[in-house]
Protein backbone atom coordinates (compact mmCIF):
# COMPACT_ATOMS: atom_id res chain seq x y z
CA UNK A 1 0.00 0.00 0.00
CA UNK A 2 1.06 3.05 -0.94
CA UNK A 3 1.54 5.67 1.51
CA UNK A 4 0.26 9.31 1.39
CA UNK A 5 2.78 11.30 1.36
CA UNK A 6 1.81 15.40 1.09
CA UNK A 7 3.53 17.00 -2.08
CA UNK A 8 5.83 19.92 -2.05
CA UNK A 9 7.13 21.56 -4.97
CA UNK A 10 10.60 22.57 -3.64
CA UNK A 11 11.29 24.60 -6.79
CA UNK A 12 8.19 26.84 -5.59
CA UNK A 13 10.63 28.64 -3.57
CA UNK A 14 12.63 30.00 -6.72
CA UNK A 15 9.65 31.80 -8.26
CA UNK A 16 9.80 34.41 -5.50
CA UNK A 17 10.36 37.69 -6.47
CA UNK A 18 14.67 38.20 -5.65
CA UNK A 19 14.23 42.04 -5.46
CA UNK A 20 12.01 41.35 -1.79
CA UNK A 21 14.40 38.53 -0.84
CA UNK A 22 16.66 40.65 0.46
CA UNK A 23 16.43 41.24 4.73
CA UNK A 24 16.88 44.85 4.61
CA UNK A 25 14.74 45.42 1.96
CA UNK A 26 11.98 42.96 3.82
CA UNK A 27 12.53 45.80 6.72
CA UNK A 28 11.91 48.94 4.55
CA UNK A 29 9.09 47.02 3.03
CA UNK A 30 7.05 45.68 5.92
CA UNK A 31 7.48 49.13 7.24
CA UNK A 32 6.14 51.03 4.12
CA UNK A 33 3.22 48.32 3.80
CA UNK A 34 1.89 49.36 7.28
CA UNK A 35 2.22 53.32 7.06
CA UNK A 36 1.19 55.42 4.54
CA UNK A 37 4.60 57.03 3.45
CA UNK A 38 7.08 57.94 5.92
CA UNK A 39 10.68 59.82 5.12
CA UNK A 40 13.82 58.65 4.53
CA UNK A 41 15.07 59.49 8.27
CA UNK A 42 12.17 57.66 9.78
CA UNK A 43 12.65 54.85 8.00
CA UNK A 44 16.69 54.75 8.59
CA UNK A 45 15.72 54.91 12.59
CA UNK A 46 13.00 51.95 12.43
CA UNK A 47 15.24 49.66 10.27
CA UNK A 48 18.64 50.33 11.67
CA UNK A 49 20.21 50.80 8.34
CA UNK A 50 23.17 53.33 7.79
CA UNK A 51 22.44 56.42 5.65
CA UNK A 52 24.64 54.66 2.59
CA UNK A 53 22.79 51.21 2.66
CA UNK A 54 19.17 52.66 3.04
CA UNK A 55 19.70 54.68 -0.05
CA UNK A 56 21.10 51.95 -2.26
CA UNK A 57 18.01 50.15 -1.42
CA UNK A 58 15.61 52.21 -1.94
CA UNK A 59 17.22 53.38 -5.22
CA UNK A 60 16.48 49.70 -6.33
CA UNK A 61 13.04 49.52 -5.27
CA UNK A 62 12.22 53.15 -6.99
CA UNK A 63 13.86 51.67 -9.71
CA UNK A 64 11.72 48.73 -9.78
CA UNK A 65 8.29 50.81 -9.51
CA UNK A 66 7.83 49.40 -6.41
CA UNK A 67 8.14 52.57 -4.38
CA UNK A 68 7.57 55.93 -5.10
CA UNK A 69 10.05 59.05 -3.86
CA UNK A 70 8.58 62.51 -3.86
CA UNK A 71 11.06 65.31 -2.48
CA UNK A 72 9.75 67.94 -0.92
CA UNK A 73 10.16 70.64 1.46
CA UNK A 74 9.17 71.34 5.27
CA UNK A 75 9.83 75.23 5.61
CA UNK A 76 13.30 75.62 4.59
CA UNK A 77 14.02 71.65 5.19
CA UNK A 78 14.41 69.24 2.15
CA UNK A 79 12.17 66.14 2.70
CA UNK A 80 12.33 62.47 1.02
CA UNK A 81 8.69 61.00 1.65
CA UNK A 82 8.74 57.65 0.63
CA UNK A 83 5.87 55.39 0.11
CA UNK A 84 4.58 51.87 -1.66
CA UNK A 85 3.02 52.19 -4.96
CA UNK A 86 0.04 50.10 -5.32
CA UNK A 87 1.92 47.71 -7.70
CA UNK A 88 4.43 47.58 -5.29
CA UNK A 89 1.98 46.97 -2.33
CA UNK A 90 0.80 43.82 -4.29
CA UNK A 91 3.84 42.59 -5.30
CA UNK A 92 5.33 42.41 -1.89
CA UNK A 93 1.91 41.27 -0.63
CA UNK A 94 2.53 38.46 -3.54
CA UNK A 95 5.87 37.93 -1.70
CA UNK A 96 4.92 37.19 1.63
CA UNK A 97 1.93 34.87 0.84
CA UNK A 98 4.39 32.90 -1.54
CA UNK A 99 7.22 32.37 1.40
CA UNK A 100 4.14 31.77 3.82
CA UNK A 101 3.01 29.37 1.50
CA UNK A 102 6.30 27.42 0.99
CA UNK A 103 7.67 27.80 4.48
CA UNK A 104 4.42 26.39 5.88
CA UNK A 105 3.71 23.41 3.95
CA UNK A 106 7.66 22.03 4.99
CA UNK B 1 15.07 44.78 12.98
CA UNK B 2 15.63 42.35 10.37
CA UNK B 3 17.85 39.50 12.57
CA UNK B 4 14.60 38.56 13.59
CA UNK B 5 12.85 38.00 10.06
CA UNK B 6 13.55 34.82 9.40
CA UNK B 7 11.66 33.57 12.89
CA UNK B 8 8.78 35.79 12.54
CA UNK B 9 7.96 36.25 8.49
CA UNK B 10 6.17 32.83 8.67
CA UNK B 11 3.32 34.76 11.01
CA UNK B 12 3.15 37.79 8.22
CA UNK B 13 -0.03 39.40 9.61
CA UNK B 14 1.23 39.63 13.57
CA UNK B 15 5.10 40.42 12.49
CA UNK B 16 3.54 43.50 10.51
CA UNK B 17 1.75 44.18 13.29
CA UNK B 18 4.18 44.71 15.82
CA UNK B 19 6.31 46.86 12.81
CA UNK B 20 3.45 48.85 12.79
CA UNK B 21 2.64 49.52 16.58
CA UNK B 22 6.74 50.21 17.10
CA UNK B 23 6.68 52.18 14.28
CA UNK B 24 3.08 54.17 16.11
CA UNK B 25 4.91 54.16 19.69
CA UNK B 26 7.16 56.53 18.49
CA UNK B 27 4.81 59.67 18.74
CA UNK B 28 5.47 58.47 22.60
CA UNK B 29 8.90 58.23 22.39
CA UNK B 30 9.75 61.79 23.02
CA UNK B 31 8.18 61.80 26.85
CA UNK B 32 5.68 65.16 25.67
CA UNK B 33 2.93 62.77 26.14
CA UNK B 34 3.53 61.49 29.73
CA UNK B 35 4.91 65.74 30.52
CA UNK B 36 2.02 66.95 29.09
CA UNK B 37 -0.72 64.50 30.94
CA UNK B 38 1.68 64.97 34.06
CA UNK B 39 0.99 68.37 34.36
CA UNK B 40 -3.05 67.95 33.37
CA UNK B 41 -3.32 66.02 36.48
CA UNK B 42 -1.76 68.40 38.20
CA UNK B 43 -3.79 70.52 37.39
CA UNK B 44 -6.72 68.61 37.98
CA UNK B 45 -5.56 67.76 41.73
CA UNK B 46 -5.34 71.65 42.53
CA UNK B 47 -8.30 72.31 41.51
CA UNK B 48 -9.91 69.54 43.06
CA UNK B 49 -7.70 70.47 46.56
CA UNK B 50 -8.70 73.78 45.72
CA UNK B 51 -12.39 72.75 45.98
CA UNK B 52 -11.84 70.89 48.63
CA UNK B 53 -10.54 73.80 51.18
CA UNK B 54 -13.59 76.24 49.74
CA UNK B 55 -11.59 78.29 47.38
CA UNK B 56 -12.30 79.97 44.05
CA UNK B 57 -11.87 77.24 41.88
CA UNK B 58 -11.33 79.40 38.61
CA UNK B 59 -10.10 77.94 35.39
CA UNK B 60 -6.72 79.30 35.70
CA UNK B 61 -5.11 76.08 36.25
CA UNK B 62 -6.93 74.40 33.49
CA UNK B 63 -6.74 77.47 31.36
CA UNK B 64 -2.78 77.33 31.85
CA UNK B 65 -2.67 73.53 30.70
CA UNK B 66 -4.45 74.07 27.56
CA UNK B 67 -1.81 76.17 26.89
CA UNK B 68 0.61 74.07 26.76
CA UNK B 69 -1.12 72.51 23.76
CA UNK B 70 0.49 74.52 21.32
CA UNK B 71 4.01 74.32 23.25
CA UNK B 72 2.76 70.63 22.91
CA UNK B 73 2.71 70.83 18.98
CA UNK B 74 5.47 73.57 18.99
CA UNK B 75 7.87 70.68 20.71
CA UNK B 76 6.91 67.82 18.58
CA UNK B 77 7.20 70.28 15.23
CA UNK B 78 10.86 71.68 16.01
CA UNK B 79 12.45 69.25 18.31
CA UNK B 80 11.13 65.46 17.46
CA UNK B 81 10.13 65.76 14.15
CA UNK B 82 14.12 66.53 12.92
CA UNK B 83 14.73 63.69 15.30
CA UNK B 84 12.75 60.67 14.51
CA UNK B 85 11.73 61.61 10.98
CA UNK B 86 8.26 62.15 9.43
CA UNK B 87 5.69 59.57 9.16
CA UNK B 88 1.82 59.37 8.11
CA UNK B 89 0.13 56.09 9.54
CA UNK B 90 -2.17 54.27 7.66
CA UNK B 91 -6.32 54.88 7.61
CA UNK B 92 -6.08 51.82 9.62
CA UNK B 93 -4.29 53.11 12.19
CA UNK B 94 -6.76 56.74 11.98
CA UNK B 95 -9.73 54.56 11.92
CA UNK B 96 -8.53 52.84 14.99
CA UNK B 97 -7.69 55.96 16.96
CA UNK B 98 -11.38 57.92 15.61
CA UNK B 99 -12.86 54.13 16.96
CA UNK B 100 -11.62 54.87 20.78
CA UNK B 101 -12.30 58.15 20.80
CA UNK B 102 -16.38 57.27 19.33
CA UNK B 103 -16.49 54.32 22.13
CA UNK B 104 -15.32 56.78 25.07
CA UNK B 105 -17.47 59.32 24.21
CA UNK B 106 -20.19 56.87 24.04
CA UNK B 107 -19.71 55.36 27.03
CA UNK B 108 -19.73 58.91 28.86
CA UNK B 109 -23.00 59.86 27.53
CA UNK B 110 -24.78 56.29 28.28
CA UNK B 111 -22.97 56.73 32.19
CA UNK B 112 -23.89 60.52 31.64
CA UNK B 113 -27.22 59.92 31.12
CA UNK B 114 -27.40 56.95 33.87
CA UNK B 115 -25.83 59.38 36.52
CA UNK B 116 -27.87 62.12 35.88
CA UNK B 117 -31.45 60.16 35.77
CA UNK B 118 -30.34 58.68 38.91
CA UNK B 119 -29.63 62.10 40.57
CA UNK B 120 -33.11 63.62 39.42
CA UNK B 121 -34.62 60.69 41.23
CA UNK B 122 -32.43 60.18 44.02
CA UNK B 123 -30.92 63.44 45.31
CA UNK B 124 -31.88 63.19 48.98
CA UNK B 125 -30.78 59.23 49.24
CA UNK B 126 -27.57 58.81 51.09
CA UNK B 127 -27.12 55.64 48.99
CA UNK B 128 -26.29 58.27 46.10
CA UNK B 129 -24.20 60.35 47.68
CA UNK B 130 -22.08 57.38 49.93
CA UNK B 131 -22.37 54.77 46.76
CA UNK B 132 -23.46 55.85 43.14
CA UNK B 133 -21.75 58.85 43.08
CA UNK B 134 -17.93 57.58 43.90
CA UNK B 135 -18.47 54.76 41.75
CA UNK B 136 -20.06 55.65 38.88
CA UNK B 137 -17.24 58.63 38.92
CA UNK B 138 -14.78 55.26 39.01
CA UNK B 139 -15.86 54.02 36.53
CA UNK B 140 -16.04 57.17 34.31
CA UNK B 141 -12.42 57.98 35.03
CA UNK B 142 -10.96 54.40 34.81
CA UNK B 143 -13.45 53.13 31.38
CA UNK B 144 -12.67 56.29 29.65
CA UNK B 145 -9.24 56.62 29.76
CA UNK B 146 -8.34 52.48 29.45
CA UNK B 147 -10.66 52.55 26.53
CA UNK B 148 -8.28 55.00 25.13
CA UNK B 149 -5.32 53.75 26.10
CA UNK B 150 -6.03 50.54 24.99
CA UNK B 151 -6.23 51.78 21.37
CA UNK B 152 -4.33 54.10 20.95
CA UNK B 153 -1.46 51.97 22.55
CA UNK B 154 -0.10 54.17 25.59
CA UNK B 155 -0.15 52.22 28.45
CA UNK B 156 0.38 55.35 30.42
CA UNK B 157 -3.06 55.97 30.07
CA UNK B 158 -3.89 52.79 32.34
CA UNK B 159 -2.24 54.41 35.37
CA UNK B 160 -3.63 58.24 34.66
CA UNK B 161 -7.10 56.33 34.64
CA UNK B 162 -6.79 54.24 37.71
CA UNK B 163 -5.07 57.07 39.65
CA UNK B 164 -7.99 59.47 38.63
CA UNK B 165 -10.63 57.19 39.44
CA UNK B 166 -9.34 56.06 42.93
CA UNK B 167 -8.69 59.45 43.75
CA UNK B 168 -12.45 60.16 42.30
CA UNK B 169 -13.87 57.73 44.56
CA UNK B 170 -12.32 57.70 48.01
CA UNK B 171 -12.49 61.97 47.71
CA UNK B 172 -16.32 61.34 48.01
CA UNK B 173 -16.20 58.52 50.50
CA UNK B 174 -14.29 60.30 52.96
CA UNK B 175 -15.80 63.15 55.21
CA UNK B 176 -12.36 64.38 57.21
CA UNK B 177 -11.49 67.22 55.02
CA UNK B 178 -7.79 66.95 55.81
CA UNK B 179 -8.20 63.28 54.93
CA UNK B 180 -9.55 64.01 51.53
CA UNK B 181 -6.90 66.82 50.56
CA UNK B 182 -4.30 64.01 51.00
CA UNK B 183 -6.51 61.64 48.95
CA UNK B 184 -6.25 63.88 46.38
CA UNK B 185 -2.41 65.05 46.67
CA UNK B 186 -1.43 61.39 46.15
CA UNK B 187 -3.59 60.21 43.36
CA UNK B 188 -3.63 63.17 41.14
CA UNK B 189 -0.34 65.19 42.31
CA UNK B 190 1.52 61.96 42.88
CA UNK B 191 0.28 60.25 39.83
CA UNK B 192 0.86 63.90 38.15
CA UNK B 193 4.25 64.30 39.05
CA UNK B 194 5.30 60.48 38.40
CA UNK B 195 4.36 60.94 35.08
CA UNK B 196 5.93 64.17 34.32
CA UNK B 197 8.98 63.08 35.87
CA UNK B 198 8.57 60.10 33.54
CA UNK B 199 8.10 61.90 30.76
CA UNK B 200 11.13 64.84 31.11
CA UNK B 201 13.73 61.83 31.91
CA UNK B 202 12.30 60.33 28.75
CA UNK B 203 12.67 63.58 26.56
CA UNK B 204 16.06 64.28 27.86
CA UNK B 205 17.07 60.71 27.19
CA UNK B 206 15.20 61.42 23.91
CA UNK B 207 17.47 64.50 23.01
CA UNK B 208 20.41 62.52 23.99
CA UNK B 209 19.71 58.91 21.87
CA UNK B 210 18.77 61.13 18.65
CA UNK B 211 20.76 64.08 17.59
CA UNK B 212 19.20 66.26 14.77
CA UNK B 213 20.92 64.35 11.62
CA UNK B 214 22.71 65.44 9.18
CA UNK B 215 21.28 63.99 5.99
CA UNK B 216 22.56 64.64 2.70
CA UNK B 217 19.24 63.37 0.81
Amino acid sequence: MEKNIPEHNISQILEVERLFHEPARIAILSLLYVVESADFLFIMNQTGLTQGNLSSHLNKLEESSVIEVIKSFAGKRPRTTIKLTAEGRLRFKNYVDSVKDFFGSL
Amino acid sequence: MYNKLNCVIMESKSYLNLVESKAYRTVFIDGTFDMFFGLFLTGVGVNVVRLKMGMDTSNAITLSVLLLIPIFILVKIFLTMPRIGYVKFSMTRIKRNFIALVIAIFIQLVFGILFLSTFVRLPEVELFSKVINPVTQFIFIVVFFSIIGFFIDYNRFYLIGLAGGIGLFLVDLVVNKLASILIVAFSFGFTGIFLFTTGLILFLRFLKDYPKPDLSV
